[in-house]
C-alpha cells in the first residue's frame, strides 16, 4: 500500500472504524412488562425538553403505575409521517399535530374520534376556553385535544413609534389607521432633498410579505369581516376580500411598491437572527407569543408593545387562534393506553408548565393563579385575553384547506407584486378553489355511493 | 446480433439480483401505482377506480401546465449551460499545473455540500443587498443588480446558476473522458497545424461524445425531477404564477399535502413517459455525432 | 512573453476563478459556523467573535457557562447529534455498500459477458428504470416493508442496495466491455469456471471502477433524505441528513450556525478523501469509458 493510502487509512478508516464499534447507540432502555406508547411530535430544542420532562415524569409516576411506557419522538415532518405511516397501517400512538390537520385528516378518517374516550376518562372540557375546543372538533365530533395553544396579535417597536413622533402607548385601533401608521413609520435614506421618498427604504412600518414573518398569507379578508368558508363554500368573491387586498396594496404604493420589494429581498430572506421586527427595520409585525422568546434572546434590549391586530373597524375585534393538538389515529395499538398520558398531560397544571415552556398560552378558561406572573412573555395576558373575543377565529375548517392556503398564497404575492388587479386575481382565485372544492365533492359522493 | 451462446439460465443467474430487485422492489409498486393512477386515493381510504379521470384532469390542470412549462425552461437552459461549462471546466482542470488535485476538489466539494445547506448558503449569496453576487456586480459598476430569488424574471436565472454550483459529478466524468483521448490524435493534429480550437473542435469534442451523450441523459432524468434546491429556497416566497414550481414540487404536494395519491401517481407516470421519450430522442438524434472509438 | 508562457499564465487565472467561485459559498458556510448565535447574519463576511459552540453544540460537549458570555441562550444539546448520526450514516452505508458493490458487479457481468436470449431487452428495461420518479412508487414500497415489518429499522435503507442499482450496473459493465476477453478466455481453457474468472480476474482488475461506484453510491446515501424521512420513524435512528433537515424544518429560529457546523463537519471527511483519491476516481471512470 502506498503512503497516500496509508494516511487515508489513518485520517478516515480507524475514526469510522472506531464509531462503528464504539459509537453511541442512542439505544434507551424500556423496562419491562411496560406497554409502550409512541408519541411523536415536532418539537426539539427547548420546547422538547420541556416535553421530555414531562414524559419522564409520567413514565416515573403514573405510567409506573399503569404499566405505560410513553416514548417522546422528535420528528420532522409529524404530519406526512403520520400520514404515510397510518397508509402503511402502523401508525403511532399519539401525535403532536398543528391544528390546521384537524379536519383533512378527520375528514379522511385517519384520526380516532375522542368522544367516548373523553367521556370515559371523565375529562373536563368545559375548563377549556371554549375556542381551543372548537378548533379540535370536526363535522361535530372531537377529533383532537389541545395542547399548546396561541393567538397571533400585533408587535410594535415602542422605540421607532417615539421617533416618529406616534404614541407608543396609542397602536393603531383600525386597518386604515394601520396604514397610516405604516406610511410614517417607513424611513428612506438617499433620495434627494427635495424628494426624500426617492431613497431606498431602511425602516418599513408594516408588511404582509411572508418572507417578512407574513406567515399567514390568507388572512387579511378576516380583519375586514370576511370568512373563506361557510362550511360548504369556498367564500373569497367577497367585499370584505376585496377590501382586504385593496388595503394591502395601498400598504405598499403609498410608499412605493418597488422600493417594498427591494426592501423585502435584501433584508428578509432569513429569519431568526436577521429577524426584521427584532433588528429595528420593520415596525410592526403580526406574529405569535414565541416572538418574545426570540427577543429576548436577539434583542434583550428592544423596547415593544403588543396589542391584537387592527380589525377595519373599533367595534369588532377579530383576532386568529391557533393550537398545536395531540390526535390518536385510527389504527393506533394503543388507544387507551395513549389517553392515559393525554389525561396526564392535560392536567392543568402540567399543561400550563407546558405552555409557559413554549411561551404559549393556557388552553384554560382561569389560567392557573402562577401562570401569569412565571411566564416568559411579559405580554402573555394580552394574547390569553384575545382568546375569549367574540369575533376569535381559527383555520377554516375545510377538508381541501392546504389547496386552497396555497392559492391564497399565490393571490397575496400577484397583489403584492402588482402582476394583476386584486379584483381579477381574486376572482380567479375563486374560480381554481370552487373547481378543488367541486372535485372533492365529487369524489366523496362518489365514495359514498361506493360504499353503500 | 450474435446468436446466443449462453442459456437463457446462466443469464438469469448471473443478472439475478437486478432482476430480483426489478420484481420485488420495482415493477410490483410500479404496477400498482399504474392502477392507483386510475383511482382516486387519498391515502386513508382505499383507491377507488375512476377510469382515465386523473389523466383527463391534467389537460385541463393550469398548474400543471405551468409546472410542466417551468420544468421545460429549466432543463432546457441548465443542460445546455451545464454541459458546456462542465466541459470547460474539466479541460481547464486536464491541464498539468501545480495544485491540480485542489482545483479539482474545489469544483468538486459542492455535490456533496447538504442540500439544506447549499440551500441557505445561496439564499445568503443571491441577497440583493449584502451578498456576494450583487456585492461583486455593484464594484464593476452594476448600479441595480437583479432581485435574483426574490425577481419572478430572475428567479430562473438563479436556480440555474445554484445548478451550476453541483457540477462536479459531470465534471469529473469529463475529465475521465478527456484522459481517454489518445495523445496520438493531438499529435496528428499539430502535424497538421491545427489551431487549437480546430483541436478542441475536432479531437476533443468527438472524443467525449459518448461522455456528453451520457451527462446530457443524466441531466434530462435529474431536471425533470429537480425537486429539493427550488422547495429549499422559495417555501416561503413562491413569486405570483408559481415562477419557481416544477413537475416534482406539484406531484409532492398532490401526493402528500392535497392528499391526491391517485393523481399524483398520473403526474408521476407522464413524467416517467416524457423522461423516457427525450432520452429515446436524445439517443436518435445522437446517431450521426456521437462517435464511438474502436466500433 | 512567450506564448506558451502567456497560456500558462491564463490557464492559472481561470483555475483561480473558477476555484473561488466555487470555494467562496463553502467559505461562507464554514465562516458562519464560527459565528456566535446573535452575529449569524450579520452581513459581515467574517465572524466578530469567533467561536466554536456551535461546533461544541452539534458534537455533543457540553457547553456550559462560557455561552453566558457570548449571549448565547444555552445551547441546545440533542437537537443535533453528530456522533450519533454519523454512526447510523456509516452503518447503513457500509451494509449498502458492500451489497451494492457485490450484486451490480455481478450482475453487470453477466450483462457485459453472457450472450443469453433476452439480455439486451432486460438491460434496455434496467437502464428505463433509472427514470422512474421515487414518488410513485413510495407508497407501494413503504407497504412492502411494511409486510416485512422492516418499518423502523435499517433494513429499508441497506438492503435493496444488494440488488444492485441501474446505474451503477452501467458503469461496471462499460467498465467489462472495455477489458480483453482473451484474459477469461485463457484462464478457462486453464479449467476455471466462469465464477472463478469473475472473482479471481475480473474484480481485481475493476478496483478503480468499483472505487467509482463506491464514490457514488456513498454521496447518494449520504444526501439521501426522503429514504430515511419515510423509513426511520425515531430520533434515535437519524441519519446525517435527516438531522439536518430537522434542525432547519423548525420554522423561525433555526440556529443556522448549528447547521453549517454540521454541513462542514459532513463535507469535510469527504474533502479529505477526494483530495487523496481523485486520481484513483478520475481513472477509475475513464475506464468505464461509457462507450455505448
Amino acid at each position: 500500500m502506498n503512503i497516500r493510502g496509508v494516511i487515508l487509512v489513518l485520517v478516515l478508516g480507524l475514526p469510522a472504524a472506531g464509531l462503528l464499534a464504539f459509537g453511541p447507540r442512542g439505544l434507551h432502555e424500556v423496562p419491562p412488562d411496560r406497554t409502550i406508547v409512541r408519541y411523536w411530535e415536532k418539537w426539539t430544542g427547548v420546547e422538547g425538553q420541556a416535553m421530555q420532562r414531562i414524559v419522564d415524569r409520567f413514565n416515573q409516576t403514573e405510567g409506573t403505575r399503569r404499566g405505560i411506557w410513553v416514548d417522546y419522538n422528535a420528528l420532522g415532518d409529524v404530519d406526512k409521517r403520520m400520514l404515510i405511516s397510518a397508509a402503511g397501517g402502523d401508525p403511532p400512538d399519539v401525535a403532536g399535530l398543528p391544528d390546521r390537520f384537524v379536519p383533512p385528516y378527520a375528514d379522511q378518517g385517519a384520526l380516532r374520534p375522542l368522544d367516548d374516550l373523553a367521556r370515559e376518562f371523565s375529562l373536563d372540557l368545559d375548563a377549556f376556553k371554549p375556542i381551543w375546543l372548537s378548533i379540535c372538533r370536526y363535522d361535530g365530533k372531537l377529533y383532537a385535544l389541545p395542547s399548546t395553544p396561541y393567538t397571533i396579535a400585533l408587535y410594535y417597536n415602542r422605540s421607532l413609534f417615539r421617533a416618529a413622533g406616534l404614541d407608543p402607548d396609542h397602536p393603531p385601533q383600525t386597518t386604515a389607521e394601520l396604514n397610516e401608521y405604516a406610511q410614517r413609520l417607513t424611513r428612506f435614506e438617499g433620495g434627494d432633498p427635495t424628494n426624500p421618498r426617492a431613497g431606498r427604504i431602511v425602516q418599513l412600518g408594516f408588511t404582509v410579505s411572508p418572507a417578512m414573518l407574513g406567515w399567514w398569507t390568507w388572512i387579511w379578508p378576516y380583519f375586514f369581516d370576511g370568512q373563506l368558508w361557510d362550511g360548504r363554500r369556498f367564500t373569497l368573491d367577497t367585499p370584505a376580500t376585496h377590501a382586504a387586498l385593496g388595503w394591502v396594496r395601498e400598504l405598499r404604493t403609498a410608499v412605493g411598491n418597488d422600493r417594498v420589494l427591494q426592501f423585502e429581498g435584501t433584508s428578509a430572506a432569513i429569519e431568526s437572527a436577521q429577524n426584521p421586527f427584532l433588528s429595528g427595520q420593520l415596525a410592526m409585525v403580526f406574529q405569535g407569543p414565541w416572538l418574545a422568546n426570540w427577543a429576548r434572546v436577539y434583542a434583550p434590549d428592544l423596547d415593544y408593545g403588543v396589542a391584537p391586530f387592527p380589525s377595519v373597524t373599533r367595534e369588532r375585534q377579530h383576532v386568529f387562534a391557533s393550537e398545536d393538538v395531540f390526535v390518536i389515529p385510527t389504527g393506533a395499538r394503543h388507544p387507551r393506553e395513549a389517553m392515559v398520558f393525554l389525561e396526564y398531560v392535560l392536567r392543568q397544571e402540567v399543561m400550563e408548565e407546558l405552555c409557559q415552556a413554549h411561551g404559549k398560552v393556557s388552553p384554560y378558561r382561569l389560567p392557573g393563579s402562577e401562570f401569569f406572573a412565571r411566564h416568559p412573555n411579559p405580554h402573555i395576558h394580552v394574547f390569553d385575553e384575545m382568546a375569549t373575543s367574540p369575533e376569535v377565529f381559527g383555520y377554516p375548517s375545510m377538508p381541501t384547506w392546504a389547496e386552497a392556503w396555497t392559492e391564497m398564497l399565490y393571490l397575496l404575492e400577484t397583489v403584492m407584486r402588482e402582476a394583476r388587479e386584486p379584483a381579477e386575481a381574486i376572482r380567479m382565485t375563486q374560480t381554481k378553489v370552487d373547481s378543488v372544492v367541486a372535485d372533492y365533492e365529487r369524489m366523496a359522493a362518489h365514495r359514498r355511493g361506493g360504499a353503500r | 446480433m450474435r446468436p446466443a451462446r449462453h442459456s437463457l439460465f446462466t443469464g438469469l443467474l448471473w443478472t439475478a439480483p437486478w432482476w430480483l430487485g426489478f420484481l420485488l422492489l420495482l415493477a410490483g409498486p410500479m404496477v400498482i401505482s399504474l392502477y392507483i393512477s386510475f383511482c382516486d386515493y387519498p391515502l386513508l381510504q382505499p383507491p377507488v377506480f375512476v377510469g382515465l379521470a386523473n389523466y383527463q384532469q391534467l389537460v385541463h390542470d393550469a398548474v400543471f401546465h405551468k409546472a410542466v412549462w417551468n420544468t421545460v425552461i429549466y432543463a432546457s437552459t441548465a443542460i445546455p449551460v451545464g454541459t458546456v461549462l462542465a466541459v470547460l471546466l474539466a479541460i481547464l482542470l486536464n491541464q498539468r499545473v501545480r495544485g491540480q488535485a485542489f482545483f479539482r476538489a474545489c469544483i468538486f466539494v459542492p455535490t456533496i455540500v447538504p442540500l439544506v445547506a447549499a440551500g441557505v448558503v445561496w439564499m445568503w449569496m443571491m441577497n440583493p443587498e449584502y451578498g456576494l453576487l450583487s456585492t461583486s456586480l455593484r464594484t464593476v459598476g452594476v448600479a441595480q443588480p437583479p432581485l435574483w430569488l426574490e425577481s419572478p424574471r430572475w428567479a430562473m436565472v438563479s436556480l440555474v446558476l445554484v445548478s451550476l454550483w453541483f457540477i462536479g459529478s459531470p465534471v469529473v466524468i469529463y475529465l475521465a473522458g478527456l484522459q481517454e483521448i489518445p495523445e496520438e490524435l493531438y499529435e496528428a493534429a499539430k502535424l497538421d497545424g491545427a489551431s487549437a480550437s480546430r483541436q478542441l473542435w475536432h479531437v476533443t469534442l468527438p472524443g467525449i461524445s459518448p461522455v456528453i451523450l451520457f451527462n446530457v441523459i443524466m441531466g434530462i432524468i435529474t431536471s425533470w425531477q429537480v425537486f429539493a434546491l427550488p422547495y429549499m429556497m422559495w417555501r416561503t416566497r413562491p413569486g405570483p404564477d408559481r415562477v419557481t414550481y416544477f413537475y416534482t414540487m406539484y406531484l409532492f404536494d398532490n401526493a402528500f399535502n392535497y392528499l391526491k395519491m391517485g393523481y399524483a401517481s398520473a403526474l408521476a407516470w407522464v413524467q416517467f413517459l416524457i423522461i423516457l421519450a427525450l432520452t429515446g430522442l436524445v439517443f436518435l438524434l445522437s446517431r450521426r455525432t456521437v462517435h464511438y472509438r474502436g466500433l | 512573453m512567450n506564448p506558451s508562457a502567456a497560456k500558462r499564465i491564463l490557464t492559472y487565472l481561470l483555475l483561480a476563478l473558477a476555484a473561488a467561485a466555487f470555494l467562496l459559498p463553502l467559505l461562507w458556510m464554514v465562516s458562519v459556523s464560527l459565528k456566535p448565535t446573535r452575529e449569524v447574519f450579520r452581513p459581515d463576511p467574517l465572524p466578530a467573535h469567533p467561536t466554536l459552540d456551535a461546533y461544541r453544540a452539534v458534537i455533543g460537549v457540553s457547553v456550559g457557562q462560557d455561552t453566558a458570555t457570548t449571549g448565547d441562550r444555552a445551547v441546545e444539546r440533542g437537537a443535533f447529534n453528530y456522533v450519533l448520526y454519523a454512526r447510523n450514516t456509516l452503518i447503513i452505508t457500509v451494509l449498502s455498500l458492500i451489497g451494492m458493490l457485490l450484486s451490480s458487479s455481478i450482475a453487470a457481468y453477466g450483462f457485459a459477458r453472457l450472450n443469453f436470449p433476452g439480455r439486451n431487452l432486460m438491460f434496455a428495461i434496467c437502464l428505463a428504470t433509472m427514470m422512474i420518479p421515487f414518488p410513485v412508487i413510495m407508497v407501494p414500497t413503504y407497504m412492502i416493508f411494511k409486510y416485512l415489518g422492516w418499518i423502523g429499522t435499517f433494513r429499508p435503507l441497506w438492503a435493496p442496495a444488494w440488488f444492485g442499482s441501474a446505474f451503477n450496473i452501467f458503469l461496471l459493465r462499460q467498465f467489462f466491455l472495455g477489458l480483453p476477453r482473451e484474459l477469461e478466455e485463457s484462464a478457462m481453457l486453464d479449467g476455471c469456471s466462469r465464477w472463478g474468472c469473475f472473482w479471481r480476474i475480473m474484480l481485481p482488475l475493476s478496483k478503480p471502477a468499483l472505487a467509482v461506484v463506491a464514490l457514488f453510491h456513498c454521496l447518494a446515501v449520504w444526501n439521501d433524505l426522503i429514504g430515511p424521512l419515510i423509513y426511520l420513524s425515531h430520533q434515535d435512528q437519524f441519519t446525517l441528513a435527516l438531522g439536518l433537515q430537522f434542525l432547519q424544518s423548525r420554522s423561525g429560529d433555526t440556529p443556522w450556525n448549528q447547521l453549517l457546523a454540521a454541513s462542514t463537519l459532513i463535507v469535510l471527511p469527504v474533502v479529505i478523501l477526494f483530495l487523496f483519491a481523485q486520481r484513483t476516481f478520475i481513472r477509475g471512470i475513464a475506464t468505464t469509458g461509457l462507450k455505448g
